[in-house]
């Protein structure tokens, strides 16, 4: 039965403040735009032309409607978003993509391709649910009662603090302390010492006592006297984001560290694929001097990861990872498969429960038991170990000569000798224990010219049954090693990394680690032959389906020492690293000149150099980079909460760790484009902590609507959509060009404009955090925020110097050319809607410099950076190569203790059982009667907030569904669109409790397929929004109605379990800080 | 020109080999007359395209663009427009029917470009078939000769259209349509019954090249609404906006009549087929499979 | 004034009330609150306005039958034939004419008719069918019975186009195999006739102002034969039709039946058109009782009923299958789904316009002179004819 029930035209008025003054103020006369369309005629006979079809209605921007960040070329007509297009330029929209030189006039028809998502776009940004004005809190936290206010007044509460909630009952005395109080410390010298003593203490290097002394005016400013490791009151400011890019990175640290100078700045990897990050981090620590600690250490690990290039790949295996769904991304990755494997270039077979769209397209889908990948990377690699079918000339490489020698750009160690300590591996054999002599160097500071002696104790692999010492990165003594060594060198027993795999491979025989898989040991066989059967073109390409889990890090460990095996590392087809420009400036280069002298040429705006930073210090809420046994928390195992040594950016930390105050309380807590509540799993724990004014006195939240966790704060400042604004949004592992994608304003600002520090900008992040600023005094901002003379006061004033920077290139040659004539006209006039608080071309030459204006010019025109298709691959290698050694066994790691047990963690890929909990305890909710796995996965149209608002997407799919397969169904009696609720251990009453008295059971549509493993129940991301301008909220006395269609489908992040050991949030990853999605067991019942 | 009649035009290329040749003397003709020949409004002043190192890979959207770009340059009898859409490459991503929402301004409730999908197989042997659907611009249209105004009818270069300023929306012909390719537009809008009607919405729509402003009465409003090619882009030298956005390279589109243009190397493919075959409309849109 | 009008007229008065709440609802909102779609594109509306012409052909079989071929029997029953053909008429028309996408392009209908289009040939054969029709009152008034015969013979040959034009407007659809058939135009017309006879029928019981004389009786005899000869025919040629396509296996056939008989609205046709139009009727007719002129009456409205009921299970069922399995799916809305159900401005109108055709047939009967007192008007128009003579 079909109704129609909706009004249509009930225009609600609500101020100026839901959805925006912005049509009028964004629209110019439909003239320009329409140059010639006369009264229609004839239909065959097109009146006039097709405006979008004019360079002078296109801009190049950067989509942001998921983190795949796709160069869109967005089409504007009468100042407004007509069209979203792929941006040509790109590599993720056009393959191959079209020369960075081609001139804009000629690129202005031709279109690159997009996802659904982002021609969607357009109803994230005019979305009749958009704020526009500052909300503040007029009822209880998580009440949705709110008035609208005046941003100057807003940023003088936030930041002077006092009575702030005397309308709102309960809260008549309630004073909140404002930034002004928590930037207790001010001053960065003070704040140096002060470090500097901390970790003295904290090492036992010092007394307490004698820090007390010696500090006895600081002591007020510090969290905690008695532990002065946890750092001044100032920690007590906590940011965090969800999804954050260049740009607004730059100034969020800047406000919180060097301005708060709190060092709780935290993002969301954690929840994303955390130990994926992790992983690829302790794969890649390097053995090298630190100019910190003025030794050689195990450091330099970067935070990143590795995916496989799609575009030259003979096989990909794709491990919980789904490129045509979600992944980075549904554009870039799945043209170049889909295309690919119908032409017989590429094969593809996909392990995932569930038959994604992925495995559509696959040779072979193996529908894997969740939190199996690990036995099964083990299963591969036993078989490829036992047939030697690995790349065994690579693996010998002990150093960066000998994998030279091989032309290789990458080595691994897995013939370096590892110490057996107590029948354990630990640390690595040096030179010095068998009587070889360790080096002297040298190192001088490239500041200061001050040479610091140091001394490296080499490293030693066995060959041909002697021992030789090396330095993993000389290149004029290349060494190999003997690949699998079990022995004794001066009485200390030793075994090479491979080894050690080995061992740990052969523990299981295939049939038994494909038992434990849940898979056939046929499919391991015959994976790992196909798998071996390509050269380096084959690669084992992992994403969220294997990092989050609770042994997340040892699995992603598992595949990414498979493709070790292989040796795949920087080559085409094989393993690939993200490269990116760099916006942010400080690269130099030695120039020689013609008369053979050097100077050094730099890139033009440092913009991350800060005149009077603080520079903070102490322990993080989230106890990450810190061991435990190293503070003076340590108070024996397990520690109150896990401590992450190997990790950052533990998002399922940030809100139960202030809730438990451990390490400490915080005050005040920024909530910036994330949504925690929504997005983890178990989400819900969140809430009790949010909603607590005692625990956590201040919220203030930087969102585009009221989401699901900013409904919880105490203020919400719009902000500007990406459509609206800038950043630089860097790239992807599997992207194998050097890009810098550059998202700009290409309409005008639909929230209301401000004035802060005398200068007109929309309210944003950034009038927020400049606002701020200015009320605080903060360095780093203002009229010298760049150094003397050079003002921070306006947004355009950082990221225009970050486009120089990316304009000037990171070479003396490295500088784009300059803007023809004819682009600088269509710059100009393409902007010509954009208000002068968005876009001054006065100002922005200004900040540019004269010189590099028209480079800027050259590269807004085509929004971003991206090397040319060509550049993409040297030979048979990738062009941006890792080009180091690569981890297979971290010796870092296995001298790092799990904080809630004391035993090391494991240095080499291990297989650990999953689900467990933080105390390494096997869960069996099995037992207890949930007797399905519950997982979670991407619908290629929906994302995780903004598309609730994108009606257009919810064409495609209304309500999302509960994944059953037929077998299962019929055994519970189910069938096909019963509504059927969700109940877990942690969660028996299958319901979402938002603390302010409602609540909504876990229900939703049942879909009986044959496309996902019996046992399995799966649900898609997105769905069952309850705020997000899906729910009612009120604002100044006047209801504004949700909207039933944003809010339809399951979100059912709240039965995922809660961690029985630390109780406020969910499982976790205590190696690679991973919040666990499919590590679930539940029970699921007719609603 | 004005196209009244409700028959495809006789130059409409049978696709059986022997119309490929026939239609290759066409193309060649049509090829030396571009220089000369009178110019569709989009082709005039019109930038070149980019040019693609010849050692790359090859750009296939930009070869289509040339293969559309020659044929706007000859007469419109002279083009036989076709698609080609590549099942084993689609990967279901509605990318193609959004781009045509959006390209199209259209409205809730109508769709020129849905992808229907299905599972096949049993577990574990489960696999996922996508198929978008747009309009099959027919050889032999169903939906035209029952319009009882004449407000539908096919263009000599095979494209059926549907005249909104003629269209009394009685939607007979989408009662006719086999592929359920037609759909009506009521005069709805999207954010209907939420606080603000937004900008984008009431924006005016090119198709057939002229500007259709929205305000939930004029027509389109109250016609019934397809699948035309992207005409308007057609007619600006572009690619139809489904095509350029394939995420999967799935969808190609051409002029038939050039022998030279990548449709026509498709439709020679072994692996063609058209659906509901049996019912003698003759799609000009073809599946690979 | 009859007493049965007495009773109705405030009846339809209030009926049409609701018609006007709908009319405004559709002038002001357009077309927002109507449930039909695209995959279902016609609704309520639609089935109403074939049934209502299907109604206006039967009814004027009945005048054909006196007019044309002198069967004196129906010399009553014409009368209230011609303005039940023309209310009818009306009102279907009225129906489609809102349910034109652009109301205000109607006239292109005639302007820009289409020679291939059914639909367009449709428009005009009801225009001129409706001016034989106007034509026919007059001739009435006046008591021309040349003209009438004249009339009689092209009204009918317009009947039957339409009535067969009707089955053919589906009938030709490639594109909805339920439909797809050369049955269904014969199966049209015989079902136009039998539900226009009936309800003609029910009307003559309802608005009886004439004694129960024997002419009145041969009416009554020649009524119930026609409406069972006409049963059972339509029993043949549905069985004929169903069977036929049946046969055939069409899935999507199949499915339509399968709906039909057993979908959500599986009462329309088992209780509506099954038992209270079929079989009720037929035992009605052919018991003892069926005699009586009440029992006539009663069978020929449930004939009546159970055939809108039919029209609607023709229409929507058709449309009910979707081009594709899973297109619904594709893209989600409520008017790209093929279930159904009329909204209430659909039935406001639905109701509001046969009210006011069922008004202005009464209003007609009881003001039109040569209708209310036909009797004494014939008397009074042949002495007047003389006198002038
Ligand atoms: N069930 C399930 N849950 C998941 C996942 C899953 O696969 N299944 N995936 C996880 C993954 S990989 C990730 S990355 C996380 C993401 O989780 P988060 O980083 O928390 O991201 P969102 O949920 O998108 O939260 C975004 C918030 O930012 C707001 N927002 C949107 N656009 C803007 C903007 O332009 N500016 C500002 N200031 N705010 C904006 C939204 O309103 C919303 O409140 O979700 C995780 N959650
Ligand atoms: N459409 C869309 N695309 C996106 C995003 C989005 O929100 N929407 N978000 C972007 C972001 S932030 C991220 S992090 C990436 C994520 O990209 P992916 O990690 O590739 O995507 P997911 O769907 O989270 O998970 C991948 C697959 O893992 C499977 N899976 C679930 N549980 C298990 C398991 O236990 N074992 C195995 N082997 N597989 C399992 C799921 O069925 C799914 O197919 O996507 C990005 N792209
Ligand atoms: S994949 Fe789609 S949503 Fe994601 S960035 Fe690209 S276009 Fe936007
Ligand atoms: S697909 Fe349908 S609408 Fe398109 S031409 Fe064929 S019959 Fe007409
Ligand atoms: S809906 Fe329009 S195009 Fe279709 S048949 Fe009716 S008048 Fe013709
Ligand atoms: S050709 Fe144009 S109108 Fe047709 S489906 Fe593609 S985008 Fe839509
Ligand atoms: S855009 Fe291409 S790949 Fe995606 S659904 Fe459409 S045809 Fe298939
Ligand atoms: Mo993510």
């Amino acid at each position: 039965m079909t109704e129609h029930t909706e009004n249509r035209r009930t225009f609600i008025k609500t101020g100026a403040l839901l959805g925006g003054s912005a049509a009028a103020a964004s629209q110019v006369p439909g003239l320009l735009t329409r140059l010639g369309a006369a009264e229609a005629g004839g239909y065959l006979s097109p009146q006039g032309d097709y405006p979008l079809a004019r360079p002078e209605n296109v801009l190049y921007s950067v989509c942001q409607q998921c983190n795949t960040q796709c160069g869109i070329k967005v089409k504007i007509e009468d100042g407004v978003v007509a069209k979203i297009d792929g941006n040509p330029y790109s590599p993720w929209n056009m393959m191959p993509h079209v020369p960075y030189r081609t001139p804009i006039m000629q690129t202005a028809t031709v279109d690159g391709l997009l996802c659904p998502k982002g021609h969607a776009a357009i109803q994230t940004t005019y979305d009749p649910y958009r704020l526009v004005r500052v909300l503040k809190r007029a009822g209880k936290r998580g009440e949705n009662k709110w008035v609208s206010i005046a941003f100057d007044q807003a940023v003088t509460e936030i930041a002077e603090g006092g009575l702030l909630f005397k309308n709102v009952p309960g809260e008549e005395s309630r004073v909140v302390e404002g930034l002004k109080d928590l930037r207790a410390i001010r001053d960065p010298k003070v704040m140096k010492e002060l470090a500097g003593d901390a970790k003295k203490v904290a090492h036992k290097e010092m007394p307490l006592a004698e820090f007390r002394q010696k500090h006895a005016a600081q002591l007020r400013h510090l969290i905690d006297s008695s532990h002065p490791d946890m750092g001044p009151r100032n920690n007590q400011f906590v940011f965090m984001w969800g999804r954050l890019k260049g740009g607004r990175g730059e100034l969020i640290r800047r406000f919180t560290e060097a301005g708060m100078g709190s060092t709780n700045a935290h993002g969301h990897t954690t929840v994303c694929q955390g130990s994926l990050y992790f992983t690829g981090k302790a794969m890649s620590e390097q053995f090298v001097y630190d100019d910190k600690d003025k030794k050689m250490k195990w450091t330099k690990g970067s935070k990143f990861y590795w995916q496989g290039d799609q575009q030259s790949a003979e096989f990909m295996l794709f491990v919980g990872a789904s490129p045509l769904e979600g992944n980075y991304g549904p554009t870039n990755r799945a043209s170049r498969i889909a295309r690919r494997v119908a032409d017989g270039d590429l094969r593809i077979a996909v392990v995932d429960p569930r038959a994604s769209k992925t495995a559509a397209k696959a040779w072979k889908w193996v529908p894997i038991k969740p939190g199996g990948e690990g036995a099964m990377a083990f299963g591969m690699m036993r078989w490829i170990l036992e047939q030697q079918r690995y790349d065994a000339r690579y693996l010998a490489n002990a150093n960066k000569g000998a994998a030279k020698a091989d032309g290789e750009p990458t080595w691994c160690n897995a013939t370096w000798l590892v110490k057996i300590e107590k029948g354990q591996p630990g640390a690595f054999l040096r030179a010095s224990e068998i009587g070889l002599p360790k080096e002297q160097r040298t190192q001088r500071d490239k500041k200061t010219g001050e040479e610091t002696a140091y001394e490296f104790d080499p490293f030693v692999v066995m060959k041909d049954g002697r021992p030789v010492a090396f330095d993993p990165y000389s290149e004029k003594t290349p060494v190999e090693g003997d690949l699998l060594v079990t022995t004794e060198v001066n009485k200390v027993p030793v075994k090479s990394g491979l080894q050690i795999l080995w061992e740990q491979a052969s523990a299981k025989s295939v049939e038994e680690w494909a038992a434990l898989a849940g898979i056939k040991a046929a499919d391991i066989v015959e994976l790992a032959r196909e798998f071996t059967s390509h050269g380096k073109r084959a690669v084992a390409d992992i994403h969220r389906g294997v990092s989050q889990h609770t042994n997340g890090f040892y699995q992603v460990f598992a595949w990414y020492t498979l493709n070790l095996l292989i040796g795949n590392y920087d080559w085409k087809g094989g393993m690939a690293k993200a490269a990116t420009y760099d916006a942010a400036g400080g690269k130099t280069e030695k120039v020689k000149q013609a008369d053979g002298t050097e100077v050094e040429w730099a890139q033009p705006y440092p913009v991350n150099k800060i005149e009077g930073r603080l520079d903070p210090f102490g322990v993080s809420v989230i106890r990450h980079g810190d061991k435990y046994e190293d503070t003076t928390l340590f108070a024996g195992y397990p520690a109150k909460r896990p401590w992450f040594p190997l990790a950052s950016d533990i998002y399922q930390e940030i809100i139960p760790s202030i809730g438990d105050a451990y390490p400490y309380p915080a005050k005040a807590l920024f909530i910036y484009m994330g949504s925690p509540v929504y997005a983890l799993p178990a989400g819900h724990t969140n809430i009790e902590v949010l909603t607590d004014v005692k625990r956590l006195p201040l919220v203030v939240a930087n969102d585009i609507v009221i989401g699901e966790t900013s409904m919880y704060a105490d203020y919400i400042f719009p902000d500007l959509t990406n459509l609206e604004r800038w950043e630089f949004a860097g790239s992807h592992p599997n992207m194998v060009w050097k890009v810098q994608p550059v998202r700009q304003p290409v309409i005008a600002p639909i929230p209301e404009t401000v004035k802060v520090f005398g200068q007109e900008m929309p309210i944003s992040l950034e009038s927020m955090l400049l606002g701020l600023a200015e009320k605080l005094g903060l360095p780093g901002f203002g009229p010298n925020g760049f150094g003397a003379g050079k003002p921070y006061t306006h947004p355009d004033h950082l990221y225009l110097r970050m486009v120089a920077n990316l304009a000037a290139g990171e070479k003396s040659t490295g500088a784009l050319p300059d803007a023809s004539a004819e682009e600088m006209r269509i710059f100009l006039e393409s902007r010509r809607h954009l208000p002068k608080a968005v876009f001054d071309p006065e100002r922005w030459k200004q900040v540019a410099g004269a010189s590099l204006w028209p480079k800027v010019v050259y590269l807004l025109n085509r929004g971003g950076r991206f090397d040319d298709f060509a550049k993409g691959y040297d030979g048979d290698l990738l062009k941006n190569k890792y080009g180091t050694l690569v981890n297979l066994y971290q010796e870092k790691t296995a001298k790092t203790k799990n904080s809630m047990t004391g035993k090391p963690f494991s240095g080499v890929a291990t297989h650990l059982p999953s689900p467990a909990d933080a105390l390494g305890r096997s869960l069996d909710d099995e037992r207890a009667g949930f007797d399905l796995r519950l997982i979670t996965y991407r619908e290629i149209m929906h994302t995780k907030s903004r598309t609730a608002a994108n009606y257009w997407l919810l064409a495609l799919l209304p309500e999302n569904s509960l994944l059953m397969n037929r077998k299962d169904a019929d055994r519970r009696g189910l069938k096909d669109g019963d509504r059927v609720r969700v109940f877990s251990a942690s969660n028996p009453d299958g319901a979402w409790d938002f603390k302010n008295g409602k609540s909504r059971p876990i229900v939703g549509r049942l879909k009986v397929v044959q496309g996902i493993r019996p046992g399995v129940v799966a649900y898609s991301l997105g769905h069952g929004h309850w705020a997000y301008g899906a729910g009612d909220v009120v604002i100044d006395g006047q209801t504004v109605k949700g909207d039933a269609r944003r809010g339809a489908g399951i979100h059912a992040n709240a039965a995922l379990r809660v961690d029985p050991v630390i109780k406020n949030t969910t499982l976790s990853d205590l190696t690679g800080g991973s919040a666990v999605f499919y590590d679930t067991q539940v029970k699921v019942a007719r609603a | 020109m004005k196209v009244s009649d409700t028959e495809s035009s006789p130059a409409v290329p049978s696709l059986s080999r022997r119309g490929f040749l026939q239609s290759a003397t066409a193309i060649a003709a049509g090829i030396a007359a571009t220089a000369a020949a009178p110019t569709s409004a989009g082709a005039a002043g019109r930038a070149a395209l980019p040019t693609m190192p010849a050692d790359g890979p090859q750009n296939l959207l930009l070869r289509m663009q040339g293969d559309v770009q020659r044929a706007m340059g000859k007469p419109i009898a002279e083009r036989r427009w076709a698609m080609a859409i590549d099942l084993r490459k689609c990967i279901g991503c509605s990318a193609c029917t959004i781009a045509c929402v959006a390209e199209n301004k259209l409205p809730p409730g109508v769709v020129y470009r849905p992808v229907i999908e299905e599972e096949v197989g049993e577990y574990p042997h489960v696999s996922r078939k996508f198929i978008p659907r747009p309009c099959m611009q027919c050889e032999n249209p169903p939906c035209v000769p029952v319009c009882p105004v004449k407000a539908t009818y096919a263009r000599p270069d095979g494209i059926v259209e549907i005249d909104y300023k003629a269209c009394i929306g009685c939607r007979y012909c989408i009662t006719a349509c086999p592929y359920g390719a037609r759909t009506a537009d009521f005069g709805e809008f999207y954010t209907d019954g939420t606080p603000k009607r937004e900008a984008y919405e009431t924006q005016p729509s090119h198709e057939y090249g002229q500007p259709w402003t929205r305000d939930g009465k004029r027509s389109p409003a109250g016609n019934a609404r397809k699948c035309h090619f992207c005409v308007h882009r057609l007619e600006a030298g572009m690619l139809p906006a489904c095509v350029t956005t394939c995420v999967g390279y799935a969808t190609f589109f051409g002029d038939m009549n050039d022998p030279e243009s990548l449709i026509h190397e498709m439709a020679g493919k072994p692996n063609i087929m058209r659906l509901k075959e049996e019912l003698g409309t003759k799609p000009r849109v073809f599946y690979l499979t | 004034m009859l007493k049965a009008s007495k009773l109705l007229i405030p009846l339809l008065v209030v009926a049409m009330g609701f018609g006007v709440v709908g009319l405004w609802d559709r002038l002001a909102y357009g077309k927002a609150h109507l449930a039909f779609g695209s995959y279902v594109p016609w609704g309520l509306w639609v089935g109403l306005y074939i049934y209502l012409v299907g109604v206006s052909g039967g009814a004027f079989l009945l005048a054909f039958l006196h007019h044309g071929l002198g069967i004196a029997a129906l010399r009553r029953v014409a009368r209230y034939a011609v303005p039940v053909a023309l209310a009818s008429l009306g009102a279907g028309l009225t129906l489609v004419l809102l349910d034109l996408g652009q109301m205000g392009r109607f006239w292109y209908l005639f302007v820009r008719s289409s020679p291939s289009s059914l639909l367009a040939w449709m428009v005009w054969v009801y225009t001129i069918y409706s001016l034989v029709l106007l034509a026919m009152l007059v001739a009435m008034a006046r008591e021309n019975r040349a003209a009438l015969k004249w009339l009689a013979f092209a009204g009918f040959a317009l009947v039957v186009t339409f009535g067969g034009g009707e089955g053919a407007l589906f009938g030709v659809l490639g594109s909805k195999p339920f439909w797809n058939s050369g049955i269904l135009p014969v199966r049209f017309l015989f079902s136009a006739f039998l539900s226009g006879a009936a309800l003609v029928t029910f009307a003559m019981v309802l608005f009886r102002r004439w004694p129960a004389d024997a002419e009145a009786e041969a009416a009554g005899v020649f009524l119930r034969r026609l409406l069972l000869a006409l049963l059972a025919l339509n029993i043949v040629l549905e069985f004929a039709e169903i069977s036929v396509t049946l046969y055939t296996g069409l899935p999507a056939v199949v499915e339509a039946y399968r709906l039909v008989m057993f979908g959500p609205y599986w009462w329309v046709f088992w209780v509506v058109q099954l038992a209270l139009g079929l079989v009720v009727p037929v035992l009605l007719l052919a018991s003892p009782a069926g005699a009586r002129p009440a029992v006539i009456g009663l069978a020929g409205l449930l004939i009546a009923i159970g055939y809108a009921g039919s029209k609607q299970n023709l229409v929507l069922p058709g449309l009910a299958i979707p081009e594709f399995r899973t297109l619904p799916e594709a893209f989600v809305h409520a008017r790209l789904t093929v279930t159904y159900f009329p909204s209430a401005t659909e039935w406001y109108l639905a109701v509001g316009i046969v009210a006011a055709a069922a008004l202005a047939f009464v209003v007609a009967i009881e003001v039109l002179p040569f209708l209310k007192n036909h009797e004494e008007w014939g008397a009074a128009k042949r002495a007047s004819r003389r006198l002038a003579a």
